[in-house]
């Protein structure tokens, strides 16, 4: 299943872009050096602090899914950029540059810069 | 009988001049420095030194807490957390609070400043009321802090506060990469904060930290940034934090609420004590 979820997705391995996700506690469990994209349907949106958390199901070709707890930033600043707890809906399908779990399981870190929605859209219209 | 009464009316009235409802309301702040509004720290998130690279603060450790630093480094590298203590939720204590993650609000009153800092919903009591260090308070991760007030260029005004925190417990850190104070928590933080001479909405902070761990006391400067466009939110990291510590190892929970490695290639934790066969 992991290595049928792997080849799904899509870009993976992608040159690393903007700099590490720095936050309060280390994100050295999260492979900033080798950031994989994905698309995917979000089962939850956790709006909490200090990190916000994204829970995308990813579905592999072979018609099995996983539920990706994705670990993003905080509230405290994405409020500034005008992000809400509504800002997305279970439902939402979204695109997603994520640094994965170095243990190769579902979760990663994600940064505001770096999602939007699947056809493009960016999550929060900038100001 | 009117001696007796005359008496009694007299300790009434010096009763309630002693008591705290006599306590000067509003109190006489105009002494004071106007450091309200909301302080943004000016530098990067999560480094203790912001003068310095990420990887090399210079902190004067001894060989055995540099050991300890370099073990945590190597464990960092492989995904774990080394000897970073808040990724399960434990506050920073001092001095990694005044690295002000998220937003802090300083509240000045006569007797006390109490330093809010949103991420954990943290909070320091700083006492100006001249006591001295209690013989007796319980060991914290704040510590005990009494600061004084002092009028440095002479306008009549106080301009800066001095402060001395001791009293602590542990286990702290100075920030995500694991610099780590020693294990007797003896520390003593020492700083000065003043506003820039330049900029009144520029805040410093200059730390001085002697602690078992270093060679010599160890100072750094902050500085904050005032944002008057004040927002505030709900910083309770308990609320769905997916790091957990189990045997000295930390691991991830999934979506679902299940363990999950955070290390490549780590072993499940000890389940000994789980007696269902599978």
């Amino acid at each position: 299943m992991r290595r049928q979820l792997a080849a799904f997705l899509v870009g993976a391995a992608l040159v690393a872009t903007t700099g590490a996700v720095v936050a309060h506690h280390s994100f050295a469990m999260f492979d900033q050096q080798n950031p994989i994209e994905v698309v995917g349907t979000v089962k939850e949106f956790r709006y909490t602090s200090p990190h916000v958390y994204i829970y995308l199901e990813i579905k592999a070709q072979d018609g099995t899914s996983d539920i990706w707890n994705l670990e993003g930033g905080s509230p405290s600043l994405l409020v500034r950029d005008g992000w809400t707890s509504s800002s997305i809906k279970p439902g939402d399908e979204l695109r997603m540059t994520i640094d994965p779990l170095r243990s190769g399981a579902p979760g990663g870190a994600w940064q505001a810069t770096r999602i939007k929605f699947k056809d493009g859209r960016p999550i929060v219209a900038p100001k | 009988m009117l001696y007796r009464s005359l008496i009694g009316t007299v300790a009434i009235a010096w009763a309630l001049s002693m008591s705290p409802a006599s306590a000067q309301w509003p109190p006489d702040l105009s002494k004071y420095p106007d450091w309200h509004a909301q302080w943004y720290r000016v530098g990067p998130i999560g480094q203790y030194n912001p003068a310095t690279a990420r990887d090399n603060q210079g902190a004067p450790l001894t060989p055995e807490y540099q050991k300890i630093f370099e073990d945590n480094l190597a464990d960092v590298r492989q995904g774990g957390q080394g000897t970073d203590p808040t990724y399960t939720c434990l506050p920073d204590g001092m001095p990694r609070l005044m690295n002000v993650i998220f937003p802090m609000e300083i509240i000045i009153m006569p007797k006390t400043t109490t330093i809010l800092v949103e991420y954990l919903m943290q909070q320091r009591r700083i006492y100006t009321d001249g006591r001295t260090m209690p013989a007796d308070a319980e060991p914290s991760f704040m510590g005990y802090s009494i600061g004084t007030w002092h009028d440095t260029d002479g306008d009549g005004r106080y301009d800066e506060l001095r402060v001395e925190t001791k009293n602590f417990r542990g286990p702290r850190s100075y920030d995500p990469t694991g610099i780590p104070l020693h294990a007797d928590n003896k520390t003593i933080v020492r700083e000065r904060f003043f506003v820039s001479k330049d900029n009144p909405d520029h805040l410093h902070d200059e730390i001085t930290t002697i602690d078992s761990a270093l060679t010599r006391p160890w100072t750094i400067l902050k500085t904050y940034r005032r944002e008057r466009n004040v927002i505030f939110t709900e910083g309770y990291c308990a609320v769905d934090n997916p790091h957990v510590k189990i045997g000295g190892e930390n691991y991830m929970l999934s979506a679902e609420g299940l363990l999950m490695p955070a290390k490549r290639g780590q072993r499940p934790p000890d389940l000994r004590y789980f007696q269902t066969k599978r």
